[in-house]
């Protein structure tokens, strides 16, 4: 009989730096499309999670603003931060009406507003995110930010069980 | 009362995200991002109560 397999390459829980990954690539991936990138790189759950949540909420504001976010005119800050979130906002500035949003009139200035805010905010949280692809890629096992003190003295192992030096 | 209820979202989707990504395991990120969720939607509350009492500070009477 042949055994089992203990260790397969191919498993998410393998460590991302073993594999053959160009993380550049991987990066601009994510960029591209939010969570492609950990896709590339074999993390699906991660990168299932972050579209969700990005994409989602970038849909979400153009939704609120009824397509109103994106405006390079009326906030030049807030649209480079939406460009953050992906290349679509470009080809979004490009074929968004030029002619009056009717804000206060048709269109909430709230609405507006949140659905500018709803964007801008993705685009931050994809960079975060895109550093964290690069950063888990660089140092697969390091515990993050997160990981308080406390969770790295229950993974640290004990002192009998250390084995010493010659 | 209206922009808190615009900016909830915003709140929760962030404080959730930025959990996971600063985490190494998923499911813990996912807890700490839950609290960090909390946390930014309590501060957000609490902004709005103090504006609101100031602009009329017999609200809680």
């Amino acid at each position: 009989m042949f055994p089992l397999p203990l260790h397969c390459d191919a498993l998410p829980s393998a460590p991302m730096a073993e594999r053959k990954v160009h993380i550049w690539f991987a990066v601009f991936l994510g960029w591209m499309i939010p969570g492609l990138g950990h896709f590339y790189a074999r993390r699906p759950v991660h990168g299932a999670f972050y579209f969700v949540m990005i994409a989602g909420i970038y849909a979400a504001g153009m939704v609120v603003s009824r397509g109103t976010a994106v405006n390079a005119d009326a906030h030049g800050t807030y649209f480079l931060l939406q460009m953050l979130a992906s290349p679509i906002t470009l080809s979004l500035e490009f074929m968004r009406d030029r002619g009056d949003m009717g804000l206060g009139d048709s269109l909430p200035v709230l609405a507006h507003q949140s659905g500018v805010v709803y964007a801008a905010t993705a685009g931050v949280l994809n960079m975060i995110v895109l550093c964290e692809l690069h950063r888990r890629h660089e140092a697969p096992n390091a515990p993050g930010p997160s990981d308080t003190m406390r969770a790295e003295l229950k993974f640290r192992p004990k002192s009998d069980e250390v084995e010493p030096q010659a | 009362m209206n922009t808190l209820l615009f900016l909830l979202p915003v709140a929760i989707v962030s404080g959730l995200v930025m959990g996971v990504s600063q985490s190494r395991d998923f499911s813990r990120g996912l807890m700490r991002g839950a609290v960090n969720s909390i946390l930014l939607v309590g501060g957000m509350a609490g902004l709005a109560l103090l504006v609101a009492l100031a602009e009329d500070p017999t609200i809680l009477r």
